[in-house]
């Protein structure tokens, strides 16, 4: 039988993303790395945090003295480096979820406002825009842990207040071309609230432009926790993370290099499969938007 | 012109709106007055055509009728309530707009049943489904597309939805803001019947706000032409198209294409400055491009009289010699 093409009235997202390499590429290792993040204590062979001193920095596999238990070797405290490999995909992945989520509320709400009503507000909310924008955010993280302590809830309160100034500014340039069309006129005259106009009418419009800057803040966020981990500011030990792994295997650079390189490979990774992701959703919905 | 003792549908009385604007870095707020001085009454049933180039104040008309904007004076009555003493439930269930461009006026993300019932479903309608099928059928779309998005519609679907949306709530007066001039020719006409059936079928009051001159004329009982923010000219439709009295609107009726080769573009009865709405008037607004112009006339301010059926913002209209039936008369425009 051959195969006929059907030709579908609404060439969806879905139908777009699967013409797309980058998107195809970037979103099969996006969803690899969450399911081993989410299935972590299934796959990981050992626990992350168990400390053997007996078995102290042991090499990988493709290394003659290296010992089966331990796929990647162990650590400076013999703890399995695959398994705090698999638990850091899940800091990782937490952190840069969670600042998204309040620094994409903050920035979308505030995008909004400034763009549909204009004026004072708009002005307002530039400023707060450039403001944010002459903030340093690596120096005011600094200080914000100094002064509240280093623990992932700290760290993701700090990026998600920081990091909103593209949400805000994205949405409100969409909301300044959105809110003169007709459909707006059209929604008022038949009594629907602000809020109702703002959230439901036309939030819904920009959800492709919002994809997008959260695809690329999702990559930023999670080097900015691998840079703040390893200056020791984000997460603590003994949680596994990524920038941290690489923090505390920096003394054993020349004699072990691969305590650096797995969790850089895995980082690498990682931002790669978002950013390739992201930019491939730009693509496919960016031009033909209707 | 019949006034019959119950209030008319729609009164306005004395409307002006202006804006401030900043027109340049530094320079101080001037004002635009969008609408001067307008007075308009629309008898429960009847159709009226409001007419005039860009710029001239229909849309904010149309804005303050349907309560959306505040005038700067003047009062808006609806079925001989105070548009402002409304609530939004009873104000909705009265006056519905539909827009000129049906590409604009629908909101892209939804689905066409969604947008047919959302007015309903904002003021607390039962048997939304049923009635957007209803809806649906009445204007003559096909029940398939019930989950379709606008952008997989045609102009003419398009602007056929926007009218579905705008009925679903039985509203006694459509507002009609240029609904046909984003659309081909070919479906114009479907549109306009499809309007006209409508409103007998729902006893609809209508301001049809258009530049097209034969869509209201065909459309129309009578007829305001507005010129720069105030009314120029009101007549009923036939006297206006059979003899008008202001010289603007002789220009827009010598100014309509005739749909016949051999006869070439139209005389233009009119100057070529555009209109400039910062400028003030002592005189008459339209004097800078009138061709009947006077030295009176740029230090006399007009004001409406009534000249056979019709009233008039000129005073130098109906004199002798100038009578309008003199001028070439558009025979083929409706």
């Amino acid at each position: 039988m051959s195969e006929i093409p059907v030709e579908t009235a609404r060439p969806g997202l879905w139908r777009k993303m699967r013409g797309n390499t980058g998107v195809l590429i970037g979103g099969t290792l996006l969803a690899l790395i969450v399911l081993i993040a989410i299935l972590a204590p299934v796959l990981a062979p050992h626990d992350p945090i168990a400390q053997d001193l007996t078995r102290r920095l042991l090499p990988p596999f493709w290394h003659d003295r290296s010992v089966p238990e331990h796929l990647l070797g162990t650590d400076h405290l013999g703890r399995d480096y695959l398994s705090r490999l698999i638990y850091g995909a899940r800091v990782s992945l937490g952190v840069g979820l969670g600042v998204i989520l309040v620094s994409g509320a903050i920035g979308i709400t505030l995008g909004l406002l400034a763009g549909y009503f204009g004026g004072k507000v708009d002005m307002l909310i530039s400023f707060a825009i450039t403001t944010r924008l002459s903030l340093p955010i690596v120096l005011v993280a600094l200080a914000a842990v100094a002064l509240g302590g280093a623990s992932l809830t700290t760290l993701i309160t700090v990026l998600g207040l920081l990091l909103w100034d593209r949400f805000a500014v994205v949405t409100r340039a969409a909301a300044q071309s959105l809110r003169h069309q007709e459909f707006i006129t059209g929604l008022r005259a038949i009594g629907a609230s602000r809020a109702r106009i703002l959230f439901l009418e036309i939030l819904p419009n920009m959800r492709a432009t919002i994809l997008v800057v959260v695809s690329l803040e999702v990559a930023n966020v999670i080097l900015l926790e691998a840079a703040l981990s390893f200056l020791g500011l984000g997460v603590r030990p003994p949680t596994p993370s990524w920038g941290l792994m690489i923090s505390e295997g920096r003394d054993n650079i020349l004699f072990d290099p691969w305590l650096i390189a797995l969790p850089g490979s895995a980082l690498c990774l990682l931002v790669l499969a978002v950013n390739l992701f992201g930019d491939g959703l730009r693509d496919i919905t960016g031009p033909a938007r209707k | 012109m019949t006034r019959s003792q119950t209030p008319p549908m729609i009164r306005m009385t004395g409307i002006r709106k202006a804006y401030r604007l900043h027109r340049k870095l530094f320079a101080p707020v001037e004002e635009l007055v969008a609408v001067n001085d307008l007075s308009l009454e629309v008898a429960a049933g009847e159709t009226v055509g409001l007419v005039g180039e860009s710029g001239c104040g229909k849309s904010t008309a149309v804005s303050i009728m349907l309560g959306l904007l505040k005038p700067d004076r003047g009062e808006v009555e609806i079925a001989g309530r105070k548009i402002g003493a409304l609530s939004v439930d009873e104000r909705v269930r009265l006056i519905q707009p539909v827009f000129q461009n049906p590409n604009a006026s629908l909101n892209p993300v939804k689905r066409i049943a969604s947008l047919i019932g959302q007015p309903l479903h904002l003021h607390g309608g039962e048997n939304v489904k049923a009635e957007v099928a209803r809806m649906l059928d009445l204007v003559g779309l096909p029940a398939r597309l019930a989950d379709a998005y606008p952008g997989e519609l045609s102009g003419g679907q398009r602007q056929r939805v926007a009218i579905a949306r705008a009925l679903i709530l039985k509203p006694r007066v459509l507002i009609c803001d240029e609904p046909t001039s984003a659309l081909d020719v070919s479906v114009q006409a479907q549109i306009i019947n499809l309007l006209l059936s409508l409103k007998s079928e729902f006893g609809l009051t209508m301001v049809f706000v258009s530049h097209n001159l034969a869509v209201v004329e065909h459309l129309a009982d009578r007829v305001a032409v507005m010129y720069l923010g105030q009314k120029v000219e009101e007549a009923p439709t036939d006297a206006l198209f059979d003899g008008a009295q202001h010289p603007y609107t002789k220009a827009l009726l010598a100014a309509t294409l005739l749909p016949d080769p051999e006869t070439g573009m139209p005389e233009q009865l009119i100057g070529a400055a555009p209109a400039d709405p910062f400028a003030t008037y002592a005189g008459c607004r339209f004097a800078p491009r009138c061709r009947e112009v006077q030295e009176s006339c740029h230090t006399t301010e007009q004001t409406l009289r009534r000249l056979g059926a019709s009233s008039v913002r000129c005073t130098i209209a109906g004199q002798k010699g100038r009578v309008g039936a003199a001028e070439p008369k558009p025979s083929g425009c409706s």
